[in-house]
């Protein structure tokens, strides 16, 4: 059986469509800018990559007059146009909706004080109201797996779709730049006050993004019945390090595993890789070491990072439509913020968008608690 | 300085939920990290906070943690000589 | 692919069943944290760190330790093939609520709650106590009965071609704490209680 992308959709500063975003990427923009402390009421400055609150208030308004939270509002205008030009029945008994979030609507939380209702903040709460949207009535999943949610829910919307229970899932990552998680990842000392610089010898931490990204994935029995061009999770692995809760592994350990699971079977020609690349100086010194022990130093290597920033929940899911546009369109994208190598095991990063023909990318994620995924991209040939 | 170490060692094992850990046991010499006490990163990032909230030091960077935070000895001569509160 | 539950093990609020006897009761009054130490030291468990998780955390180590005990699978000895699948409706909601105090008017960002508010940190744990390297997914649901949730477990047990796997409800939130885990493999005999889509829910008590 054959997964593939059926459909998808990218909402972020650099556009509303999987295109615009594209095509801001390949202009090399970033949507990631300057904040003074005082803009989230933290204690120091910091750079993010945050969506206009009225372009996207007058987005939604043309779909729906309904007074729903930034987070909401993004993914349910993702999924409605991922679904703009496609076949695909939302409100369908076999279609599925996947909701990968870190921390949802958590602007909204309030103190446990006398009883305080936090109801709104649930995550299966926020699900349901977009499923419902759509006339779906099956209970979504929510999949909040740090980090790796995004490509983790992917992989789960593969291992569905093989059950033959389901004819699509519609996978929607999303995450909204707070107060709660920029200082938390600040008490961290994670976050940079300039455009993060993945892999480069100055990196010094990361920016949050925000960002809504759909996915929808469907089956078929055999590749010919796939138009070429099409692009399939051909193959996937999760791990997790077993070593800290928060430190990515020295050794690599848990991201091997699954690069060295995925690469076993099948022909391994990859033609590039869309790593993590956080730019924190832990995160990417574990990829290098786990890329080099992989085989893979040579593989020519980006991360989106200093184009969207680390937009959580939704990163696994927005950097693999990416990966697979870039497939599609024969495009290595060149790792914005990259200049010089700042990792004990030289990768071969991309510094300059260039056409080439690709055939096959490797997705990676890793996130606190020691996990990492990894999923194989292929391209249908021409 | 006497005075400054009981403190801090109370404190420490209170916001590091140091259970089973009395401040008997830990020498003002024992290093905190690795074979000593067994900290880890984010107990590394807690005691910068502590520094800030009660004696209002504020590191910017994570290493500069390293010297300060190598004993309890270490930590109280580093507060006493900057401490703002 | 017919998957069995060979263990399961519950707490709920002040009490411990395994295999649906009760193994620990503690006082009434004790609120449901203090409670999760007593059931600790109960077990006669050395493990530092618990002292550190969060409630969501001790409740799914302590479900998982006591589940875990008198089988292969306890113990620092590397598993590559195990996988940890849990479910929760609250996600990290309690230490959310939690975090959310440390960055108010007394403005100190505590990275030791925040790391907790990610509800797959309990899998660390369990991960990292009894080296288990294997896939896990932490998936929020108001339900406890997700079909969906159940699905996956069957395809990733078929597509990991895992000997065990480790799933259930684990949650915990405002001094309620609720979890019920169970160790599963394929079937062998008929006889066996069978993992199906209301399990979960079948063996609560």
């Amino acid at each position: 059986m054959f997964i593939y992308l059926k459909s998808n959709n990218i909402i972020s500063p650099l556009g509303f469509s999987t295109e615009e975003n594209f095509t801001s990427v390949k202009s090399g923009k970033t949507g990631v800018k300057y904040y003074a402390s005082d803009t989230l009421g933290v204690s120091e400055n910091f750079c993010a990559s945050i969506i206009d609150n009225e372009l996207l208030d007058s987005k939604f308004s043309l779909i729906s007059e309904k007074k729903l939270p930034k987070f909401e509002k993004m993914a349910i205008l993702s999924v409605f146009n991922a679904t703009k030009n496609t076949s695909v029945k939302l409100s369908d008994k076999k279609t599925l909706f996947i909701l990968s979030t870190t921390k949802g609507n958590i602007e909204y939380l309030k103190e446990n004080k006398s009883n305080s209702d936090n109801s709104e903040v649930f995550l299966g709460y926020s699900a349901k109201i977009i499923a419902e949207f759509f006339g779906n009535t099956n209970e979504p999943l929510v999949i909040s797996n740090a980090c790796i949610s995004g490509l983790t829910a992917a992989i789960t919307a593969k291992r569905l779709l093989k059950t033959g229970n389901y004819d699509n899932i519609v996978v929607v990552g999303a995450d909204v730049v707070t107060k709660f998680v920029v200082s938390g990842f600040q008490s961290f000392k994670a976050l940079s006050e300039q455009t993060c610089k993945p892999f480069d010898a100055q990196r010094s931490g990361l920016n949050i993004g925000e960002a809504a990204a759909t996915a929808i994935f469907s089956a078929v029995k055999t590749e010919k019945e796939l138009a070429p061009g099409t692009i399939i999770l051909e193959n996937e692995a999760i791990t997790n390090d077993a070593n800290h809760i928060s430190g990515p592994s020295r050794t690599g350990a848990g991201l091997f595993l699954g690069l060295d699971k995925i690469l076993k079977n099948g022909d391994n020609e990859i033609s590039f890789i869309n790593a993590h690349g956080t730019a924190t100086p832990y995160n990417d010194e574990m990829e290098a070491i786990a890329f080099t022990g992989a085989g893979l130093e040579n593989v020519p290597t980006n991360s989106f990072k200093a184009y969207f920033g680390h937009t959580l929940g939704a990163a696994g899911i927005l950097e693999l439509i990416m990966s697979a546009v870039s497939l599609q369109n024969n495009l290595l994208i060149k790792s914005l913020g990259y200049e010089k190598n700042g990792v004990s095991k030289p990768l071969n990063i991309i510094t300059k968008t260039q056409e080439k023909t690709l055939n096959s990318c490797i997705k990676t994620v890793s996130g606190f608690g020691g996990c990492n995924a990894v999923g194989l991209l292929k391209k249908i040939p021409d | 300085m006497e005075k400054l170490i009981i403190e801090l060692k109370t404190e420490i094992i209170k916001v590091l939920n140091l259970e089973d850990i009395t401040i008997e046991d830990i020498g003002n010499d024992d290093p905190l990290f690795g074979d000593g006490l067994g900290l880890d990163s984010i107990d590394a990032l807690e005691l910068i906070v502590l520094m800030e909230k009660d004696y209002g030091i504020k590191l910017k960077d994570a290493n500069q943690g390293r010297d300060i935070f190598k004993s309890i000895l270490t930590m109280a001569e580093y507060i006493s000589k900057n401490r703002t509160i | 692919m017919d998957l069995s539950v060979i263990k399961y093990c519950q707490i709920k609020n002040n009490a411990c069943f395994l295999n649906g006897e009760n193994i620990f009761q503690s006082s009434e009054e004790k609120t449901a944290d203090k409670s999760l130490v007593e059931l600790y030291r109960s077990r006669k468990i050395k493990y530092p760190k618990f002292f550190k998780m969060d409630k969501l955390a001790k409740t799914g180590f302590l479900a998982v330790d006591i589940l875990l005990e008198n089988t292969e699978l306890y113990g620092t000895e590397p598993k590559y093939n195990t996988g940890i699948f849990l479910l929760n409706s609250s996600a990290s909601l309690d230490t959310d609520e939690v975090y959310l105090e440390t960055i108010g008017d007394n403005y100190f960002p505590s990275p030791s709650v925040f790391v907790y508010t990610l509800p797959n940190i309990v899998m660390g744990e369990i991960s990292i106590r009894h080296k288990f390297f294997g896939e896990n997914i932490f998936f929020v649901s108001s339900k406890k009965n997700n079909f969906a949730f159940y699905d996956y477990v069957n395809q990733a047990f078929i597509d990991n071609q895992m000997k065990y796997a480790i799933v259930g409800w684990v949650d915990y939130y405002r001094q309620k704490s609720d979890a019920l885990v169970m160790l599963i493999k394929k079937q062998d005999k008929e006889t066996e209680l069978k993992f199906e889509k209301n399990t979960i829910l079948n063996l609560y008590k």
